[in-house]
């Protein structure tokens, strides 16, 4: 048996790549978030980068993973757009080193916040704009008003915590009502976990800390005093913004940030964002349930992003 | 332990994200591949922190991001039957190459587990193979369809009396994959499901080893809710996590020079 020798020349050669095709180069990096080490990925354009850096705030428990694809595909349009885009894992998320015990509201802040830091350090930005999916879309609001982001892309972002992880477990008790050959549970998913202090959200460990952190989330309060030029998407049929969307759209702007509303039409027979992408269809095959929704909501996102660049600011 | 991150170059011009673990003295390899939607951490780290467990005991181990997920670059149209074996050998290479080891070991769950199966024998000198299996495992390892017909009504419904009795040919038509793994490496299977369906399982195996010169299996069971998925459940993804790693400790022994046998045989996890 060869105990190995660690090629370590080989290894750094395998840190980075580049793809003339999306005119993108890739890094892999390993900063500490938080006060735990983790693993980003910074992405650069292969020409002149522009002024401005985005940094990627993924979402909440089980969305994290299943909004990631979405996540990587926006990085490399926006480097392809010229942007240096910083993507990483929160502490208690994918390679980070700290457990999902410590993971909440507040971490995701931390993590953002430090995220925002190492994307100054290692691609010499002199201005900073933020994005993210759902909680990750607060998260991006919050620490864009505490940073002075120049551009903010919220995709569904929670504006109220309260129904945010309210329904988080209520999904949990859907899951265990519909998975197959399952008996119906009538537990309380709340009760268990003010009795235990933690409970299992379809395999993600839900502390009483964190649910009480996001429930407690207003972001209207957070968000305030945001200089950001924003976009705002929502999957409605109508382009009115949500009624829990209109006192961010008002906060948002209220410094002179120019924010776009875009409503996307839900896909039919498509999975929302944060659910799982594929579903199985017994046969060994599984179907991708989330194509067009990906599509319009890239294509939504970087028309703006366009409109934004040459300094018009709405899509 | 150290964690190198990195982009394997693929076919095509693609690139695989991939993250490699390794101990200070590590004695052999493991290949950690989930299903087909999860990034390579798994859901929940579940990966993540298998691999830190594994590096506590000596043990190096690479997981990887499929084309289309997480880092990964190119598109992936994979199923249960097409799994990219491809993807998941060039990452076994590079780790293999990047840290000079040779003993390797493959495991995974639901399309993982078809991978491991396929890449035995390929990728450096395999001493096992490991599938976790949830709900039905009857659709992971056996061949689709019905046997062709032979001898007649009468064999046919002998045959049939057969399955139902759980006799025939062990109770499942296995995937060639499953006897040839046998053949050469050791392999172990972990269910987590319904207590009969795990003996029904369990007997198939004995069944088929005990047909197979030199076969080595090694089943485990964790009892569990009839879920699809193993990684919905707290406690169960500890078990698993800790059955993986008592698993590998035993066959990549620190200072063996010969294979072992197969730990503790066929039986349930204590």
């Amino acid at each position: 048996m060869t105990t190995g020798t660690l090629d370590l020349a080989y290894l750094e050669s395998l840190r980075r790549f580049t793809d003339e095709r999306l005119g993108v180069e890739e890094t892999f990096l390993t900063p500490e978030l938080g006060g735990g080490m983790t693993i980003a990925v910074l992405t650069r354009p292969l020409g002149d980068a522009r002024a401005t850096g985005w940094v990627i705030c993924h979402s909440y428990a089980f969305e994290q993973g299943n909004i990631q694809p979405m996540e990587t595909l926006l990085a490399r349009r926006l480097a392809s757009a010229g942007y240096p885009v910083l993507r990483f894992h929160g502490q208690g998320y994918g390679d980070s080193e700290l457990p999902v015990e410590d993971t909440g509201l507040a971490s995701h802040l931390r993590d953002a916040r430090d995220a925002v830091e190492v994307l100054r350090d290692v691609a010499s930005v002199s201005h900073v704009a933020l994005a993210g999916p759902r909680l990750g879309g607060a998260v991006a609001a919050a620490v864009g008003a505490d940073v002075g982001a120049t551009g903010l892309i919220l995709w569904e972002p929670v504006a109220r915590g309260r129904p945010y992880i309210d329904g988080l477990l209520q999904q949990r008790i859907l899951a265990e009502l519909t998975a197959p050959g399952r008996k119906p549970s009538i537990d309380d998913p709340l009760a268990i976990l003010r009795a235990e202090g933690v409970a299992d959200l379809q395999g993600f460990t839900l502390t009483e800390k964190a649910y009480d952190e996001i429930r407690q989330l207003e972001l209207l309060e957070r968000a305030r005093g945001s200089v950001a030029d924003a976009l705002v998407v929502q999957f409605a049929r109508t382009e009115r913004p949500r009624p829990d969307l209109v006192g961010l759209i008002e906060v948002l702007g209220e410094r002179g940030g120019r924010v776009t509303l875009a409503s996307i039409p839900p896909p039919p027979n498509e999975r929302p964002l944060g659910a799982p992408r594929f579903r199985g269809n017994g046969d060994g095959t599984k179907t991708d349930t989330q194509v067009n929704l990906e599509r319009e909501l890239l294509s939504r996102t970087m028309a703006w992003v366009d409109a934004w660049s040459t300094g018009k600011g709405d899509a | 332990m150290s964690e190198y991150p990195i982009f394997v170059p693929a076919a095509d011009g693609e690139h695989l994200a991939a993250v490699l673990n390794v101990p200070e003295s590590p004695r052999g390899l493991a290949l950690l591949l989930q299903g087909l939607g999860p990034p390579r951490s798994h859901r929940y780290q579940l990966w993540t922190r298998a691999a830190r467990a594994l590096a506590d005991r000596g043990i190096a181990s690479v997981r990887l991001d499929y084309p289309e997920i997480g880092d990964s670059t190119g598109k992936l149209e994979a199923t249960l039957d097409d799994p990219p074996v491809d993807a998941a050998l060039a990452v076994a290479d590079a780790a293999l190459r990047a840290t000079g080891l040779t003993a390797f070991a493959a495991l995974g769950n639901c399309m993982g587990g078809r991978i491991a199966l396929k890449i035995q024998g390929r990728a450096g000198d395999c001493r096992g193979i490991g599938v976790i299996l949830t709900g039905d495992p009857v659709k992971y390892l056996a061949r689709k369809g019905f046997p062709k017909a032979r001898g007649g009504v009468r064999h046919a419904l002998v045959r049939k009396l057969r399955r139902v009795r759980g006799k025939a040919g062990g109770g499942i038509r296995w995937i060639p994959e499953v006897p040839k793994t046998l053949a050469t490496s050791e392999l172990l299977v972990l269910y987590a499901g319904p207590e009969s369906t795990g003996a029904f399982l369990e007997r198939s195996l004995s069944a088929l080893a005990s047909r197979t010169t030199g076969a080595r299996t090694v089943y485990r069971y964790l009892p569990a809710r009839p879920t699809n998925r193993f990684e919905l459940d707290l406690p169960v993804q500890q078990r698993v996590v800790e059955t993986l790693v008592d698993w590998l400790d035993v066959l990549m022994p620190a200072r063996a020079t010969e294979r072992p046998d197969a730990a503790k045989g066929v039986g349930a996890v204590p």
